[in-house]
């Protein structure tokens, strides 16, 4: 079936790179660098609706792409460490929590902010080994939850109304 | 999708999300805690290696060679230690400000520089 195949690569084509602009936007706003390495988070929107309107897979491909293609365009070596371990541990844990079916996108997207910031200290404590990251992973741990909520009602409305149009069931 | 789930469970899993991050605070307040009184020296540490002191009481104003040929310009000043520069392109770092207390930190990522200041050995 090529025209499914063309349709697949095309709709990946295009939120990989909504969901770079969008990480490109979040870098433009100052306001989230009050707290070193405080994001909103604006590209999981992208990757909730790939979890939720096109599956699994897609989520963590888009998600995957999306950080290697920053790295390398953007990126400064250490950088897509981070971000890699971030779209991993908040990948593993939406998918697991949206798998038991129990949970709302609201919740999924709040575990996952919280499971991205965790991951991301986990690598700069593999890097640094000092306690002293105790402190950013309190703060970071409360700025995912608030971010992954914000997303996370983003992430509902966008998800809610784009299926209503467009079917990206893959 | 969403639809099945129920809002109780939500409310539950939030709920434990938020007492995990209390219990971490308290966990950070009471490392905190047993750097209790003046901070008397940074310790400048590259990429996890041997740490380099300096007193606090002294004004400092020191490059940093990280790794990867980067640099951070550490100054310390009426027992406060700041970056005022940096070769990395975030410049988080510098964003990072002054610190003073014991148990507060500057980390510059790309360079892999940590700047840690420590509490007086009782």
């Amino acid at each position: 079936m090529q025209s499914a195949t063309g349709r697949k690569i095309a709709a990946y084509g295009m939120l990989i790179a909504l969901a770079m602009i969008l990480g490109y936007v979040e870098s433009l706003v100052p306001v989230f660098f009050t707290v070193p390495g405080m994001k909103l988070g604006l590209t999981n929107i992208v990757v909730l609706f790939a979890l939720y309107c096109m599956g699994n897979k897609s989520a963590v491909g888009i998600n995957v792409w999306r950080v290697v293609l920053t790295a390398v365009l953007f990126g400064n070596g250490v950088s897509l460490y981070y971000s890699l371990a971030g779209a991993l541990f908040s990948g593993i844990t939406m998918i697991g929590l949206k798998k038991t079916g129990r949970f709302h996108l609201v919740t999924v997207s709040i575990a996952g902010g919280v499971a991205h910031n965790a991951g991301q200290i986990l690598v700069a404590y593999f890097f640094f080994r000092t306690k002293a990251l105790l402190g950013y992973l309190v703060i970071l741990w409360f700025t995912g939850l608030a971010a992954g909520a914000v997303v996370g009602m983003l992430g509902a409305i966008i998800c809610e109304r784009l299926r209503r149009v467009v079917n990206f069931e893959t | 999708m969403a639809e099945k789930s129920s809002r109780k469970n939500d409310l539950i899993f939030i709920g434990v999300l938020v007492f995990a991050g209390v219990v971490l605070a308290v966990c950070y307040g009471l490392f905190r805690a047993r750097y209790a009184g003046q901070g008397t020296v940074a310790e400048v540490r590259v990429a996890g290696g041997v740490g380099q002191q300096f007193a606090l009481e002294e004004n400092v104003d020191v490059e940093i060679s990280g790794i990867n040929g980067g640099v951070n310009h550490l100054h310390i000043e009426n027992g406060q230690v700041w970056v005022t520069e940096a070769s990395c392109p975030d410049q988080i770092c510098v964003h990072m400000g002054r610190i003073s207390q014991p148990g507060q930190s500057i980390i510059c990522l790309p360079n892999q520089v940590v700047i840690e200041i420590l509490g007086r050995e009782p």
